[in-house]
């Protein structure tokens, strides 16, 4: 729906649907902290800055989408073809890690543990904080200069 | 929920890549070809959630958090620059943003 819609706002709201249902998937994988980011993340702040940039540049419904038929044919191909291939490379590099099925059971004999792995907000911190350390810095860094990046392009005279 | 293994969750999320791999190259409008990213960057976020509670393993989780925060870092940056764009050519499309001299 996102990516056929006319109209730039529908599919921005879409866009928000597709999102809240990827985080119900999350919140379905023990994954809270994740699912509760995306939320946050994407279906607030991003959304948020999409409309408001879908309305400040005033965008028209019309030839949104693209005319030609044959091309839209073709990309239509390209991505039938890239679907299919991942669905392949799924299947065959399928031996690695289809062993067992996924249910609740299975990954606790598989991994060895007493209890599934929870993404709360404790152990994720506690991942970040001592093994990926350097790594978020760096995401801080990248978000200030994003910050920085945007206020200087859209500013008129620096 | 059992009945949901880790196969299903890697299909859907290389079916959510392909649509938004189909909107990148089928679409003309930045904004739209930029939700399309988006889409697909959620594609892969999935399957890594995936992998990580298929193994067990807290890594898939912290690297979805990362992936979130380069999105929304590279959302905000190219929203910019889309507005710059209009600025200079009164239209948001791709087609006319075809040299980089502005």
């Amino acid at each position: 729906m996102t990516v056929t819609r006319r109209n730039a706002v529908s599919s921005v709201l879409w866009l928000v649907v597709a999102f809240l249902g990827m985080s119900a998937l999350f919140l379905g994988m023990d994954a809270g902290f994740i699912g509760v980011i995306q939320v946050l993340v994407y279906a607030g702040a991003i959304m948020v800055l999409f409309l408001f940039v879908i309305m400040l540049l005033n965008l028209t419904p019309s030839g949104l989408l693209r005319v030609d038929r044959p091309r839209m044919k073709a990309a239509g191909l390209a991505a039938g073809v890239a679907f299919v291939a991942l669905i392949v490379a799924i299947v065959t590099g399928g031996a690695l890690w289809t062993r067992g099925s996924g249910d609740e059971a299975a990954i606790l004999a598989r991994t060895g543990s007493e209890k599934l792995v929870e993404g709360s907000v404790l152990d994720i911190a506690d991942a970040l904080f001592t093994d990926h350390l350097l790594p978020f810095e760096l995401a801080s860094v990248l978000l200030l200069v994003a910050i920085i990046g945007a206020v200087a392009l859209t500013k008129r005279r620096l | 929920m059992a009945d949901i293994t880790t196969s299903h969750y890697i299909v859907l999320s290389a079916l959510i890549f392909a649509v938004g791999l189909f909107g990148v190259v089928t679409r003309k409008n930045t904004v739209i070809i930029l939700m399309s990213l988006e889409l697909m960057l959620n594609g892969t976020n999935l399957a890594f959630v995936a992998f990580s509670r298929h193994w067990g393993n807290l890594q898939g989780q912290v690297f979805t958090f990362f992936v979130i925060a380069v999105a929304a870092a590279e959302a905000a940056v190219a929203l910019a620059i889309i507005i710059a764009l209009n600025r200079v050519r009164k239209g948001v499309t791709l087609d006319e943003a075809t040299e980089l001299k502005g």
